[in-house]
């Protein structure tokens, strides 16, 4: 348990696994650590390592519960400064990939909270892509290949408001290992 | 003053009916509480599902509350709505949950259900689509009140939440 006014270190060592994805050839990740910062109440800061990482360009497998599965065994580690327990960290991934004809088009998001208590963790998410609008737009961005994607992937993912406009599809799941250690400011 | 921290995340329905779901959710609060951070209440995008696995919201909840006493203690109130393929939005469910008293990891599980109307009312929306829904909404918080309501079970919402809680021990009504 957390105590608002002291400060408390987040120890994150983890790794990018494994992800399944419906008809995709190959794919890549993007990880962004995304916390609040810069708040009264508040304030979350990277001590140390990263909060960005991305994953090699992997191709497919047979995959088990959708068409495809894709390895990435990319790890990542981060340790982070938070004064209060609001503003958690969270995961956000983007993805992205070929396309039929080579071009690297977004592939979705998906995001998760770093687990609050200290241990090891397998996490899987969702992964979901915005959907055009209209019809017309999805034949435009194939024909294009400029889909539709978040100009602003860590902002729209870790927060709750602005949502109500999209609409997207679940296409796979990512997997994440991870060991979580909390340790005093 | 109590401190409680509301963290997690709305992670999606499974076994609804329709493919396209979307999820509007409110914490409701007593008059005791006051929301220091975060966001009580949103709206999360339409999401198509894979075929018999949940459909993705993975919407963020962190919400950073105080309080002087433990009554009223907050609840997640769901409506969860479905959109058809001519974009008709309709209603699919209506769910509420108790936030867990006990600080740590929680999964927990909404059990949706929605009004049945009566028997011109029900093939209307078998042919034309569009359900019945509460006059009262308030009635998916009441204890009471239900004893005249006809529902039937439509879907499962899946959330985690992470409660952790600081300075109980001086409010009135709970010992740990």
């Amino acid at each position: 348990m957390q105590k608002d006014s002291d400060a408390f270190t987040l120890t994150i060592n983890g790794s990018i696994e494994t992800a399944e994805y419906e008809d995709c050839s190959a794919l890549a990740a993007k990880l962004m650590i995304v916390f609040k910062k810069d708040k009264d109440t508040c304030n979350w800061e990277i001590m140390n390592g990263n909060d960005q990482c991305t994953t090699q360009l992997s191709h497919r497998m047979r995959g088990v519960r959708v068409s495809e599965s894709f390895a990435f065994n990319q790890p990542f580690f981060a340790a982070l400064r938070g004064s209060s327990a609001h503003g958690w960290p969270q995961l956000c991934f983007s993805f992205m990939g070929p396309d039929m004809f080579g071009r690297n088009i977004p592939r979705g998001y998906a995001v998760g909270h770093v687990p609050m208590f200290p241990g090891s963790y397998t996490i899987e998410l969702p992964i979901f892509r915005p959907k055009a609008t209209s019809m017309m737009q999805a034949i435009t961005s194939f024909v294009q290949g400029h889909h539709t994607e978040f100009k602003n992937p860590s902002h729209s993912l870790a927060h709750n408001f602005g949502r109500d406009r999209v609409r997207t599809k679940t296409h796979g799941f990512i997997t994440v290992n991870l060991t979580v250690a909390l340790g005093p400011g | 003053m109590a401190e409680l921290f509301l963290i997690g995340q709305l992670k999606g329905g499974i076994g609804f009916s329709q493919p396209e779901l979307s999820c509007k959710y409110s914490l409701v609060l007593g008059e005791a509480w006051k929301v220091v951070d975060g966001e009580t209440e949103a709206n999360t995008q339409v999401d198509e599902g894979l075929p018999g696995e949940m459909c993705t919201w993975s919407c963020p909840i962190d919400v950073h509350l105080t309080t002087e006493s433990v009554n009223d203690w907050p609840k997640l109130v769901f409506e969860v709505w479905s959109r058809d393929r001519f974009g008709r939005n309709d209603l699919a469910g209506y769910g509420v949950c108790n936030i867990p008293y006990n600080v740590g990891n929680h999964q927990l599980k909404v059990h949706c259900w929605k009004p049945v109307g009566n028997a011109l009312e029900r093939l209307t929306e078998l042919f034309v689509g569009g359900s019945v829904v509460l006059k009262r909404p308030e009635i998916i918080l009441n204890s009471d009140d239900r004893e005249d309501l006809v529902t039937r079970p439509t879907g499962v919402i899946e959330l985690e939440l992470n409660v952790l809680a600081n300075g109980f021990e001086a409010v009135d009504g709970i010992e740990r």
